[in-house]
């Protein structure tokens, strides 16, 4: 088929985007056991910081990204402070609804501050594409693709190399023993919130010249996040990065090979989330337990 | 003890006087406090659906779902059936009772947070069924109401509080059923509540279809009202977040909660807008209510409200004992 | 030398909301010693190493450690004190290396800074690490979990190392290998104190032992002294002498039944991913009969319930009540059909009160659902036989753990049941409770109600029991008259150990 060959680099380009984007939030329940219903709002975060950067300093995203980050994890860890670390222990509809009311607070004070008008930023490479063998690669979007995996990249290098990463693994996996080995949880906690906040933040630094910037993106992204988070498995990094790619397949072949596509294909993740709540739950590499 | 008969219908009594004065108040007030009046009674409406489902330990991030449904169904109930008011508003809480059920049925014995996401991905997905269906929605241009059916405003008005009354006295109707006891079992430990007979996943349908029906009256209803309809309107996420916001600071659990949480929510809506200017700010007052009542007042107004009158009469009654 | 004990407990009271586990405990650990702790089940072993660890806050009551106080350390600075544990169960990091697992239990500043020799000192100490390194510690064999579990704490340099249970599950060479192991700890200076149900490898490498029962100290002495088969016998089935001679008569004098059995068993199967948590399990309940069922942890006790009782299908097997097969069904239709059940962990429902609670058991349970009012009748008899009548209208989360476990009875008492499913429904409980409780059952029992009980508590057994079996690994080991199973050297030995010499 004709489009195929495009429709792959589409979906592949698309898919390294996802992992970035779906990673923080796989890794802070991984850690602390909570759903971060306000993940979407650290996307949309990273995404005006970049904006502000370039509008103001004319600072490329690219290299605006680690201060954005950064500044995001600060603010994350604020919220982990004054807010978190009193519902810990207090059950699950607490904490959801907890986030969900901080993700509407940051949703709307960025709205009042910046306004709800649609941004954008403009780089030089997000407009202009390679052809090879026909194919079209847009700077933009492989620019995005690289820098998600090498990001993600980074975060298992972290998690499997470093002390720090290690023990956190150690924390997800047996909180009791890992406070026997002298681990100090809830410290734990707070730095895996902060560092999936900035990996939140960097994709939408790398969104942010690709997508339309408002502060009520942050609802599609984390719907989109919780598909793949759910369908790769709760609580699995792998699994994570394998959902990623399948969503984006799914949503790109939908946009190419379905009758006005275009329109369906954001409903593909809301279709991807339910049919895995109901037929596999843990999905597919799932080892998170549902408690009782 | 000769005062206690008088005590006990007084409640009552004041409940049946208020709801009455609300159904007659829309005729005699103007078009602005008959603004007012809608805004919290469909609130209430949907406050009290939130709750039931709520009492079951089923969070619902979704309740756009139903409302939009529910408005949908008036609408091309009048549109395409020429239904008037009442039976159009039927027809919409019966779409949203199957809704529920299906939806309960679909999501069987899933727990607490997937569920919700669950409910999240039904209002996000019947938003975009809505748009990618135009034939049938008018897809993203919408749809406005026939214009020759719709009766005077104050009328709606009346039938909407007429609704939210109706909405208190079934929840509170439930209360004094064995169902009630069904559904706090269930939230409390589900599989305890197997083990003495409760079937978890029936219990399941009938509150959420009931949940469903309400929600979906409530849209139903407003869309009467507001005449114009169209995707984003129907699943919007505002509703998801008034349907929490009123019974949380109210009082989750209980019966007058919601109520006493619509009137606060609209409250806050309305004196944010009158004194900081702009309508966005009313979601950050929303979102800060929120995150305050879950940390620092999880029974919400009206569960500190009886709190405080327990210790009341505690001090009473020692005071008479000492 | 230097007199002052290494650790020292004074009075601890500790436990888990509002039940109490340890009552005033007190005893100690002289340097380069090597304590064991014995006990039966839910004596409070586990908990008294979660209290020195920090894991649980006590009570009230002190532990001292080098003559400092314990408890004003944090817990996930005591590594760095120098107390470390093998926690129950191993717990080990499943998805990391057994490298990676050596490396975190030195993560602590103390530690950190000798982490070279003392990985060197652990694969000396246990070269099937070694050989292993890079393996992921969830693939390990359980003696291999428990080898790394231990090696994890002496990367943290503890000066007192702490073991729970290390024999649990592991057949008797590797539990030789590990005790091996221990002992050459213990020769290398490090002071042990470890908690076992193993009470013959125990005392193979202690100096000195406690007895623990009811949360005290019930019995100390030397290894030399506890190690007689009295002492320790009556520990595990005390007063078993005094209940031999009040128990039933033999099961003999009741007529032999021609009618169905009231719940029969036959090759039950279930595992659980590579787990078989029941094999070939069958056995048979006649109608009005009173039966026992012990066994050591994991022996599927509590698995056999779920299975009865629908929450787990059994992948072969079948189950019958009153000859109807209901394998496969769910619980609450099962309740509906006559069985009952408590839980092992209790489930009250906290935000009602005890009659609201037993009122939920009366609704829902019967062919024809009840009426208000009539489900209001039904609950005062519950409440009366357990004696909860006094707190109809308490919110149940303000009672004790006793009291929850009375109220849990009587929840299912209100269901009607023809058949009764009891899940330690006395662990926990004060000596006043057990016998109030013993009262309880036997008036149910009178009145006709089929009883199936797991229990821990030997003398409960013999005095209720008319017949008892016994698992182990999910097997059927053994079953017959309470008096003589209680004395069968097999079941002995499922308990205590193998004895090795004479």
């Amino acid at each position: 088929m004709g489009l195929f060959p495009q429709f792959l680099v589409d979906a592949v380009l698309l898919g390294g985007l996802y992992c970035l984007m779906a990673v923080g939030l796989s890794l802070a329940y991984g850690v602390t056991r909570i759903i971060n219903f306000a993940h979407g709002e650290f996307i949309m975060l990273g995404a005006y910081g970049a904006y502000l950067l370039a509008a103001h300093a004319h600072i490329d995203p690219l290299l605006a990204l680690p201060l954005v980050a950064v500044a995001v994890a600060l603010i994350a860890f604020l919220i982990f402070k004054v807010c978190l670390e009193r519902v810990l222990d207090a059950p699950h509809t607490n904490q959801i609804l907890l986030l969900f009311a901080v993700g509407l607070v940051l949703q709307n004070v960025v709205a009042l501050i910046m306004t709800g008008d649609d941004r954008s930023v403009s780089t030089p490479y997000a407009l202009t594409a390679t052809e090879i063998a026909g194919l079209s690669l847009p700077h933009g979007r492989a620019i995005a693709f690289l820098v998600s995996l090498i990001l993600a990249a980074a975060l298992v290098l972290w998690l499997r190399r470093t002390e720090l990463g290690r023990a956190t693994q150690a924390v997800a996996q047996s909180r009791d023993a890992a406070t026997l080995m002298g681990i100090n949880v809830i410290r734990m906690y707070a730095l895996s919130f902060m560092i999936s906040a900035a990996l939140g933040a960097a994709s939408g630094c790398v969104v942010s010249f690709l997508l339309t910037v408002s502060p009520f993106m942050g609802f599609h992204m984390l719907v989109k996040g919780f598909a793949i988070v759910v369908l790769g498995g709760l609580g699995s990094i792998a699994g994570t990065f394998v959902a990623s790619f399948v969503l984006a397949f799914a949503e790109t072949g939908v946009a190419y090979f379905v009758n006005e596509g275009g329109g369906w294909a954001e409903g593909v993740a809301l279709a991807v989330l339910l049919v895995v709540l109901i037929i596999r739950p843990s999905g597919i590499l799932g080892r998170a337990t549902e408690g009782n | 003890m000769a005062f206690t008969t008088p005590m006990r219908i007084l409640p009552f009594a004041a409940a049946i006087a208020f709801s009455a004065a609300c159904i007659a108040l829309p005729f005699a007030a103007t078009p602005v406090v008959n603004d007012w009046i809608i805004s919290v009674a469909k609130l209430v409406v949907l406050a009290v659906s939130w709750n039931i489902a709520a009492n079951a330990g089923l969070i619902s991030l979704g309740h756009s779902a139903f409302w939009g449904v529910g408005s949908y169904a008036a609408v091309l109930a009048a549109n395409k059936l020429g239904m008037p008011i009442l039976p159009a508003v039927i027809a919409a809480a019966l779409a949203g009772a199957v809704l529920g059920a299906a939806l309960a049925v679909i999501t069987g014995r899933l727990r607490g947070i997937f569920f919700a996401i669950a409910t999240l991905a039904l209002s996000e997905g019947l938003r975009v069924i809505a748009v990618m269906l135009v034939g049938v929605t008018g897809g993203g241009e919408g749809l406005y109401l026939a214009q020759s059916l719709r009766p005077d405003v104050r009328i709606v008005c009346v039938v909407m509080v007429c609704c939210a009354v109706g909405a208190v006295a079934i929840s509170w109707v439930l209360t004094r059923t064995p169902y009630q006891y069904a559904c706090r079992a269930m939230r409390a430990n589900e599989s305890a509540a197997q083990m003495l007979g409760v079937n978890p996943v029936r219990l399941r349908v009938i509150v959420l279809a009931l949940a469903g029906a309400l929600a979906s009256l409530a849209g139903g209803v407003n869309i009467w009202y507001t005449g114009f309809l169209d995707p984003n309107i129907a699943f919007d996420l505002h509703i998801t977040i008034l349907a929490q916001i009123a019974p949380i600071l109210g009082g989750i659990h209980t019966v007058a909660g919601p109520v006493v949480g619509s009137f606060a929510t609209v409250f806050l809506s309305e004196a944010s807008r009158i004194w900081l200017g702009t309508k966005g700010f009313s979601l950050l007052v929303y979102g800060v209510a929120l995150i305050v009542c879950i940390l620092f007042m999880p029974h919400g107004m009206w569960g500190a409200y009886r709190k405080f009158h327990a210790r009341d009469k505690q001090r009473a009654v020692a005071g008479r004992a000492a | 030398m230097n007199a002052l004990p290494l650790l020292e407990l004074r009075d601890i009271c500790a436990g888990y909301g509002e039940s109490t586990v340890l009552e005033r405990l007190s005893f100690c650990v002289n340097r380069g010693e090597v304590v064991a702790i014995l006990g039966p089940n839910g004596a409070g072993k586990t908990t008294i190493m979660r209290a020195i660890t920090g894991l649980v806050e006590p009570f009230s009551g002190q532990i001292l450690f080098e003559g400092a106080d314990l408890l004003a350390i944090p817990a996930h600075r005591r590594v760095d004190a120098g107390v470390c544990l093998a926690p129950e169960g191993r717990q080990v990091f499943p998805h990391l290396s057994v490298e990676d697992n050596l490396f975190l239990g030195a993560t602590s500043p103390r530690p950190r800074r000798l982490r070279k020799q003392s990985f060197e000192m652990v694969y000396a100490l246990f070269p099937r690490l070694a050989e292993r390194r890079a393996q992921s510690a969830g693939s390990l064999s359980g003696g291999e979990q428990q080898m790394l579990a231990i090696g994890r704490a002496l990367m943290g340099r503890p000066q007192l190392l702490l073991l729970d249970e290390p024999s649990l599950g592991l057949a008797p060479v590797i539990v030789e290998v590990v005790f091996e192991a221990i002992g050459q700890i213990a020769t290398s200076g490090i002071s042990v104190l470890l908690v076992e149900q193993n009470a013959h490898a125990a005392f193979e490498i202690a100096t000195r032992g406690y007895v623990i029962s009811k949360g005290c100290v019930a019995v100390a002495g030397t290894s030399a002294e506890l190690s007689s088969t009295a002492a320790v016998h009556e520990t595990f089935f005390y007063g078993a002498r005094d209940s031999v001679a009040r128990t039933r008569e033999s099961a003999g004098a009741l007529p032999v039944d021609s009618e169905a059995p009231a719940l029969e068993v036959t090759n039950l199967n279930k595992r659980f991913g590579g787990l078989k948590a029941t094999s070939d399990l069958s056995f048979s309940v006649r109608r009005g009969q009173f039966v026992g069922v012990i066994g050591p942890n994991g022996a599927g006790k509590t698995t056999l319930l779920n299975l009865i009782t629908g929450y787990h299908a059994p992948n072969a097997g079948e189950i019958a009540l009153n000859g109807h097969r209901i394998e496969g069904r769910k619980p609450h239709e099962i309740c509906r059909l006559g069985i009952g059940r408590t839980f092992q962990v209790v489930r009250p429902f906290l935000e009602m009160t005890v009659a609201e609670n037993v009122m939920t058991g009366a609704l829902f349970s019967r062919e024809q659902r009840l009426s208000m009012r009539d489900a209001r009748e039904a609950v005062q008899r519950p409440l009366e036989l357990v004696g909860l009548k006094g707190k109809a209208d308490v919110p149940a989360g303000t009672l004790s753990l006793g009291e929850r476990k009375k109220l849990e009875l009587a929840r299912a008492l209100a269901t009607n049941p023809s058949v009764l499913l009891l899940d330690e429904v006395m662990a926990g409980s004060t000596a006043a409770e057990i016998e109030e409780l013993l009262l309880v059952l036997k008036n149910v029992h009178a009145a006709g109600t089929t009883i199936l009980m797991i229990e821990h508590l030997v003398h409960v057994i013999l005095e209720l029991a008319e017949h008892v079996l016994v698992l182990n690994f999910g097997e059927k080991l053994h079953e017959g008259r309470p008096a003589e199973v209680v004395e069968d050297p097999r079941v002995i030995e499922t308990y205590l150990g193998k004895r090795r010499h004479g």
